[in-house]
């Protein structure tokens, strides 16, 4: 499967299972959505030096999620998302831009994310590859198959909702 | 009648197919490399890769109207369609980015649509709202007159913060169009064409008059006689090449500052190149139809080290810097084009 396709297969799979696509950057084309940027410390630096860009932001009421997708697992990937998650800089960077971008007020969600603290403990951290499931206990994984039908985990867990 | 949609990418293949139910059964066809493509597609990736590439496979309709070249038409795949589609403003010079792709279709008699907001928020610490630089529907305008072959902006709407809409809002002008366009069989002039046509106009006027010095050259351009122009670069004006320039009594100046360490590029300034010349230099549909030559500046860029980092190499995008300009001029020496 090709990255577009692993990106087109994910957006369904977070629409299908009841969430709201708040951003998203396919990787040779545009879409809808806007395109968030996650830039190191304050968010007001100009350039793009140091600017994550997740595939997909996906949201429901109770939890807004990053998505990196790849045709296959790539740690790389991980490893980005750790660094996101574990960097409150960088954390205080992206609820900052989902405000400025009122990204979650235009998807009807702004009531459950007054606060920029709610929005900031609703952050969860996903990827998203073709493939055989992998053991990750602290990132989200959603494995695809080939026909693009899905199933996310954590550790071994199946998960149906986040 | 059969709908082929050439894509880079699956997902703005099922956006493009959601505009209107007209396009419901177009397949999808990735864009392949420069090659490996139906001659159509080769012909219209020439300068720069469109998001869009839609091809009939009934062979009928109209015939392409453009003066171009139509050596790819009339075969069993014709092209009906180039779409661009973009989420930023074509401001400032960004507004050149994407011109060579759009400029290829309408010289192949291909109708093309720019798909980009008009008035948008900038984010970040300087945020704000840009807006559109309206010397790109002017040259618009031109393109469409002199290749007979309509290139259209449909403005992406924003909302009151200048937010850009996502959902239905977003692209229902752009469906109508289209929709329209298809069911006319594919006719360039179609009603519906020629209504955006006078709304793109009026669009030109307004924000000239809200903005007017995008009814003149911006600071980069300069318009003086040729032969002032030719002593100021030291060139020869009875060499034939000088002569050939000299037959014009006016040349459009384009000032590019690139400096030597950066001059390995070519956004947005071959984009630009086509902005300026439709605007102030062509007449026809030819590059050499011109009532003024074009020249290409670069003081701070010797000849040899352009010529080394942007080889005419059909290969490369760099080729691009030669495709309508009259002469490029260096800090140390020149090159004559046409």
């Amino acid at each position: 499967m090709r990255e577009d396709s692993v990106y087109y297969y994910t957006k369904r799979w977070f629409t299908d299972a009841g969430f709201r696509i708040l951003a998203g950057q396919p990787p040779n084309g545009t879409d809808r959505f806007p395109v968030i940027e996650v830039k190191s410390g304050t968010n007001n630096e100009r350039g793009s030096r140091n600017v994550f860009k997740p595939d997909l932001i996906a949201a429901t009421d109770l939890s807004i999620v990053l998505v990196e997708c790849k045709p296959r697992f790539s740690q790389e990937d991980v490893d980005k998302l750790r660094s996101i998650r574990d960097d409150q800089q960088r954390r205080t960077a992206l609820v900052e831009e989902l405000r400025q971008r009122r990204v979650l007020e235009s998807n009807d969600l702004g009531s459950s994310y007054r606060e920029a603290l709610a929005i900031d403990q609703a952050l969860r951290f996903a990827i998203a590859f073709e493939g055989s499931r992998v053991d990750l206990s602290d990132i989200y994984s959603l494995v695809l198959e080939s026909n693009g039908d899905g199933s996310l985990y954590l550790g071994d867990d199946i998960i149906s909702s986040l | 009648m059969s709908l082929l949609a050439f894509c880079d990418d699956f997902n703005e293949y099922e956006w493009f197919i959601s505009l209107t139910p007209e396009l419901r059964d177009a397949q999808f066809r990735r864009i392949g490399p420069r090659g490996q493509n139906p001659l159509a597609v080769e012909s219209l990736i020439a300068y720069d890769r469109p998001d869009v590439i839609l091809l009939s496979q009934d062979g009928g309709g109209l015939e392409p109207p453009g003066n171009g070249p139509t050596a790819d038409s009339g075969g069993p795949e014709r092209p009906v369609l180039v779409l661009e589609k973009t989420r930023e403003v074509p401001t400032g010079h960004n507004v050149g980015q994407r011109m060579a792709r759009l400029v290829r279709s309408v010289e192949h008699g291909v109708p093309a649509i720019y798909f980009c907001p008009f008035r948008a928020r900038k984010h970040g610490k300087h945020t704000g709202i840009c807006n559109l630089n309206a010397r790109l529907l002017g040259a618009f305008e031109e393109i469409w007159r002199i290749h007979n072959t309509p290139l259209v902006a449909i403005n992406w709407p924003a909302d009151e913060y200048g937010e850009l809409y996502s959902d239905h809002r977003m692209d229902s002008e752009l469906s109508s169009l289209l929709e329209a366009y298809i069911r006319s069989g594919f006719d360039p002039g179609c009603d519906a064409m020629s209504r955006t046509r006078s709304v793109q106009h009026n669009a030109f006027i307004q924000r000239c008059e809200i903005r007017p010095s995008y009814s003149s050259a911006p600071p980069s351009i300069t318009i003086q006689q040729t032969l002032r122009a030719l002593k100021q670069f030291n060139i020869d004006i009875g060499s034939h090449a000088g002569q050939a320039l000299n037959r014009v009594a006016e040349s459009v100046i384009y000032k590019i500052e690139m400096t030597e360490a950066h001059c390995r590029r070519e956004d947005p300034y071959t984009g630009m190149q086509f902005i300026y010349d439709y605007l102030y230099c062509r007449y026809g549909p030819k590059p050499e139809d011109k009532c003024r030559n074009l020249l290409l500046h670069f003081p701070k860029v010797s000849k040899s080290t352009f010529m080394r980092q942007n080889p005419n190499d059909l290969s490369r995008k760099s080729s691009n810097w030669y495709l309508t300009a009259s002469a490029l001029i260096f800090s140390d020496g020149w090159l004559h084009l046409r």
